[in-house]
């Protein structure tokens, strides 16, 4: 479960970002007063264009940010107060996530698993389990600097889902990957379901929000523009494809904002 | 604690498989001595002695050179004498190589030295050639010598009547008081560098590696308290900077066993200095000095984007650790209550009054409360600023 109540976050700006954004003001609220809640057994969707606040949401709920005013509970703990705890029950994945190249990815794993505080016994076993689903033995010893794409991808999920995350974050996980590839995630993601986990993946492709998500949030400029059920809004749709939705939906708030 | 132990475990692990850091760690500090002594020794010993063997090629010119400075000057090792009228060329030929040196002796030369007067001779060479000066001095001091025994009997004096005084001199100053005043500043100083540039690369690879290769958040988003985070961390950039002086250490000592051309005063010096009870002395000194500059490579180190950005960072900073090292060398700079407060410069000058035997335990007193306080002072800014999010996930 996650909670997120009048979420906002401020960046304060220097000179050579406010150049970059063409603006004169000092701060720039990245995430603006947002109301969200994903529950267990769900996949949450938060879609947006680039620059939206997709990041910078997700990062809060990862205790990475600090808010600056307004709450998260991630299974029923606060991020600002219980950031250790919070940790704990999450697993977070973005698609540039990088690994550590001089390891192997058993080293990685076992790393992971002992910076989440388990004993040697339950990490021994969800590990195998894990790589044997993931058919990661193959290579599981040699140094990451060495493996594939997808190999790399494959690891980076074990990593992930070491300590039996509650609540899953991921952050444009199949950006960069390609579609054999993404696939593991969609996998994933799907599994996660299954196992009754929560689930919030933030994506500005539709195809994938479509084929996964049962709740969605469309965010701009650090606004959400529509929250709810995926159904509702397929039934709600004014134009014919999901994309052209999208865009509408967003084209729409830039017009009314200006 | 296990939080941080695990995270020192795995970055060192890490840090010791990249090849970058092994250089910089490893290698190069247990090599430098070796290398550098079997280096200098060999062309320093090799070069004196060519210069002081060498065929010198000499032209004495004048057109009544004295038979006896002739005799002299051939009775010296491996010279070749060569006449030379009384034209000015000599000089063209010194110049171009030609000829090592010449020696003139002026029409009156005779005349004056016959009248008990005093005759000049001119000497033409190059200082850039080594050893020609000083052989050719020595032969025509002898000469000298010989004329002033001559002079002496013909006028009955003993040699002792013009010599009212000989002084005879005693250095009661031991070798190593001699030697241990340069090499006292001189190791210290070594260790220090081996120290920041061992601790260099670790540190630009565990935080700037850790955003380039775009691990950061991993680390972050697991249940590990920041502070432990930085703490395993540095504890590692610290170590490696401890191990990089030790090795020099190791390596120092091995340069000195196993090269027999140095002077065995010095081997001999170096190796009273080095004993154990100095070395810990000197560590614990270098452990303080490693946090305080762990503690201002790791804030530069989150705050890069890159590894190049680090570097091109660091590079400068490199250069004011070296200069105050190099103060500590200066002769007349000693270790008083203002100079035992500056970083760098306090362990330089301390060790130098350790090696000599004439440290001041206040002063020590002082140096050590500089370098803890100014390692604390670093590491709180370190925790302050891998405590901003701004900071860590600049990009």
């Amino acid at each position: 479960m996650i909670e997120i109540k009048d979420l906002t976050k401020t960046f304060n700006l220097n000179k050579q970002q406010r150049k970059k954004l063409g603006t004169r003001a000092g701060q720039i609220k990245a995430v603006d007063g947002i109301n969200l809640t994903c529950r267990p057994g769900r996949i949450f969707s938060l879609l947006g264009p680039n620059g939206a606040g997709k990041t910078t949401t997700l990062r809060l709920i990862a205790t990475i940010l600090q808010p600056t005013s307004g709450s998260i509970r991630v299974a029923g703990h606060d991020t600002v107060k219980e950031g250790r705890a919070v940790r704990n029950k999450i697993g977070f994945l973005t698609g540039t996530t990088g690994l550590y190249d001089r390891l192997t990815p058993d080293e990685l794993v076992t790393y992971f698993g002992r910076l989440n505080g388990m004993d040697a016994t339950s990490l021994e076993r969800r590990k195998r389990d894990l790589f044997h689903t993931l058919e990661i033995f193959s290579f599981s010893s040699k140094r990451i600097a060495e493996l594939s794409t997808g190999m790399r991808q494959k690891v980076s999920i074990a990593r992930t889902m070491i300590h039996d995350p509650e609540v899953v974050v991921f952050d444009e996980p199949t950006a960069g990957l390609d579609v054999i590839t993404a696939e593991h995630i969609i996998d994933l993601i799907r599994q996660c379901k299954a196992d009754g986990k929560t689930v919030i993946f933030s994506s500005h492709i539709m195809s994938e929000v479509d084929l996964l998500c049962d709740d969605l949030a469309i965010i701009h400029d650090g606004q959400i523009l529509y929250n709810g059920e995926m159904s509702d809004f397929r039934s709600q749709m004014v134009n014919g494809s999901l994309t052209q939705e999208f865009i509408r939906i967003v084209n729409d708030a830039k017009t009314t904002t200006r | 604690m296990k939080d941080i132990f695990q995270i020192a475990r795995k970055e060192f692990k890490d840090t010791i498989r990249d090849k970058r850091t092994l250089m910089a760690m490893i290698v190069v500090p247990l090599l430098l001595f070796p290398v550098i002594f079997s280096l200098v020794s060999g062309l320093q010993s090799e070069s004196m002695e060519k210069a002081m063997s060498r065929e010198l090629k000499i032209a004495v010119v004048g057109s009544d050179v004295p038979v006896e400075l002739e005799k002299q000057l051939k009775a010296g090792n491996n010279i070749r004498l060569v006449s030379f009228s009384a034209d000015t060329s000599y000089r063209r030929y010194v110049r171009g190589d030609s000829l090592d040196a010449a020696v003139v002796v002026p029409r009156d030369f005779n005349s004056k030295v016959h009248q008990m007067k005093t005759g000049n001779l001119q000497l033409y060479f190059q200082s850039t050639q080594e050893g020609v000066e000083r052989r050719l001095t020595s032969l025509l001091d002898h000469y000298e010598a010989g004329l002033r025994k001559e002079r002496l009997a013909r006028l009955n004096i003993s040699e002792e009547t013009i010599q009212p005084v000989q002084v005879e001199k005693v250095d009661l100053a031991t070798m190593q008081e001699k030697i241990g005043k340069y090499i006292g500043g001189f190791i210290p100083y070594i260790f220090i560098i081996f120290c920041f540039i061992g601790a260099m690369y670790p540190a630009i690879d565990l935080f700037t590696g850790e955003k380039e290769r775009g691990t950061i958040e991993t680390i972050l988003t697991s249940p590990v308290r920041r502070l432990h985070i930085l703490t395993g961390k540095m504890s590692v950039v610290v170590a490696t900077g401890i191990i990089s002086a030790l090795l020099a250490i190791v390596g120092l000592f091995a340069g000195l066993n196993f090269n027999d051309t140095l002077p065995a005063e010095i081997t001999k010096v170096t190796g009273d200095i080095l004993q154990p009870g100095f070395i810990l002395l000197l560590l614990s000194m270098l452990i303080p000095l490693t946090i305080f500059f762990a503690g201002i490579l790791i804030p530069i180190s989150i705050y890069a984007k890159s590894f190049k950005e680090a570097q091109s960072i660091i590079t400068p900073i490199n250069i004011l650790i070296i200069l105050p090292g190099i103060v500590g060398l200066l002769p007349g700079i000693e270790l008083t209550l203002q100079t035992a407060l500056i970083p760098v410069v306090n362990i330089a000058l301390a060790t130098k009054d350790i090696v000599a035997g004439t440290i001041d335990y206040g002063l020590l007193a002082a140096v050590y409360g500089s370098l803890i306080l100014f390692a604390v002072l670093t590491v709180a800014f370190s925790v302050r600023y891998f405590g901003k999010e701004t900071n860590i996930l600049r990009a």
